[in-house]
């Protein structure tokens, strides 16, 4: 009789192949990762994309530069009316001609805060997703790697991400529903990568003399160590990443601020003190394209849960707040 | 009242709850009607695309790749363009839209010269067909429930909410397109 492993080493040696080549698949797509999240912010880039959502497409122009005057971005509607995002370093002003208003704000995530696809987070990632590397295509007439991202419950929406395969920056998109339908799509239509961007070309194409303009009252938000909120209702994965108070645009009461993330999608929690005077009317579950919000009054606060996660997580993320007295 | 005459009604919105209803019913169920509301919106976006800021020689190009979202999308939802606007708004510029469409058409052919499928036919079957539910989803890009005050609030909700998010280290501005882009005529 042959000794167990002389019988069955290749059944052995298979598995084992197997699973290294898994592990390595899976590295892989981390170090694919890691590298979209550096392209996305250190790489100058501008073109066009279109974003598909619902049943609806929109074509946009987007510029990303990077210089010794920091980070600049542009990003323009090109259909409809002419809206655009302008971020100047901290400083984000979102110009709505249609709403004949400008908001103004500053960026509030600090160094500690700010979301970025860190190696230390992708194994906790691993606990909600499936990272499977998929192959190469050819988007915006440039070799890109698909990157799928499956989630494990229905508590959250999957990716397929495809990098460009030269520089890492992302060149299309796809957000998934749990159960395997598209929910919303980008694509760069062309892109021009690592190539100096006009700072003409980062200005807002009105000035918004004659709208309305809203701004932060205060630059600055202060972070918060000891939450004074409870939530027992956050779907697994979901971590406190995040909590500040602030004063918010067209806000009199400072706003408390939680974020919460299973290191890939994050929900938001604001918390603002009812003003008497005035009288609210948002209440229960909202929703644009991908995005839910679900709002709710405990004692004397509204309670406003938001993010690009199914309906039924931020749900149950409200459910589940209550203060800590 | 004509089928085309329902589907211009419907694409106004200039209708009740019940009569919207009822037309969606019929085009869910015709074939015919569900491509001719196909067109309906790839016109629409041609006139839109022609307004845009870089102009109509990329026009091509682009309802070619609008179209390439279509046909590399494996799933069940349509990414016709349906922006919608009233379609007597649309009268002055048809002809334009018309001489550009072939364009797009053209466009589309010379990307499948392969294709045996003359450019209608490509138009037809490329553009997939709309349902129900996909009709009735038309125009909810905004937030739901809209009352006085709501939508600023949570705008700017968002704003900030995307500032925390991890996809927005990768997808940098991208993630703003809802903000930017949403529909507003609605």
């Amino acid at each position: 009789m042959k000794p167990f492993f002389t019988r069955y080493r290749s059944l052995l040696f298979a598995g084992l192949l197997s699973i290294t080549a898994g592990a390595y698949a899976d590295d892989v797509a981390h170090d694919w990762l890691i590298k979209m999240s550096h392209a996305a912010r250190k790489l100058n880039y501008q073109g066009t994309f279109v974003y598909q959502h619902g049943n609806q497409i929109e074509v946009m122009r987007i510029l990303h530069s990077v210089s010794d005057e920091g980070v600049r971005e542009r990003l323009l509607s090109l259909n409809g009316a002419r809206r655009e995002i302008i971020r100047d370093n901290d400083l984000v002003r979102c110009y709505l001609p249609d709403e004949n208003a400008v908001m103004v704000g500053h960026r509030k995530a600090n160094q500690k805060s700010f979301p970025s696809i860190l190696p230390s987070r992708l194994k906790a990632l691993d606990d909600n997703y499936t990272m499977i590397l998929g192959g190469v295509d050819r988007i915006s007439d440039r070799q890109a790697q698909l990157i799928a991202i499956k989630p494990k419950d229905d508590y959250r929406y999957g990716y397929r991400l495809w990098a460009d395969r030269e520089t890492g920056l992302l060149v299309k998109t796809d957000l998934v529903a749990p159960d395997g339908k598209l929910i919303e799509q980008f694509m760069f239509t062309d892109v021009q990568i690592g190539q100096k961007i006009d700072p003409q070309d980062l200005r807002p194409s009105n000035a918004g003399k004659d709208m309305v303009w809203h701004r932060d009252s205060t630059s600055g938000a202060i972070d918060m160590h000891q939450s004074r909120w409870n939530l027992q209702g956050a779907p697994k994965g979901f971590r406190q990443t995040a909590y500040m108070r602030r004063r918010m645009s067209m806000q009199q009461q400072p706003v408390e601020h939680l974020v919460l993330s299973d290191g890939l999608a994050a929900v938001s929690i604001f918390i603002e003190e009812i003003d008497k005077k005035r009288n609210s009317s948002m209440s229960g579950l909202n929703s644009m394209g991908a995005v839910h919000a679900y709002t709710s009054v405990l004692d004397n606060y509204q309670i406003i849960v938001v993010g690009e996660v199914p309906a039924k997580t931020v749900s149950a993320i409200n459910s589940g707040i209550s203060l800590n007295r | 009242m004509s089928d085309k005459e329902k589907l211009s009604i419907l694409m106004d919105d200039e209708t009740n709850a019940a009569e919207r209803e009822r037309i969606i019913d019929a085009i869910s169920r015709d074939q015919a009607l569900r491509e001719i509301w196909s067109r309906y919106h790839l016109i629409g976006t041609v006139i839109r695309q022609e307004s845009a800021a870089h102009g109509a020689e990329v026009l091509p190009r682009r309802i070619a790749a609008g179209i390439e979202v279509e046909t590399s999308s494996t799933s069940t939802v349509v990414s016709m363009p349906i922006r919608q606007r009233p379609m007597a708004k649309m009268v002055g510029s048809l002809a334009i839209a018309a001489s550009v469409a072939v364009v797009a058409l053209i466009g589309v052919q010379f990307r499948a010269p392969d294709s045996k499928q003359s450019a209608a036919q490509m138009v037809a079957t490329t553009v997939p067909v709309a349902t129900k539910d996909y009709i009735r989803a038309a125009g909810e890009t905004r937030w739901k429930q809209r009352q006085p005050g709501t939508e600023h609030k949570l705008n700017m909700y968002l704003v900030e909410h995307n500032e925390f998010s991890p996809t927005t280290s990768i997808k940098g501005m991208m993630n703003y397109g809802l903000i930017a882009g949403y529909d507003n005529r609605k």
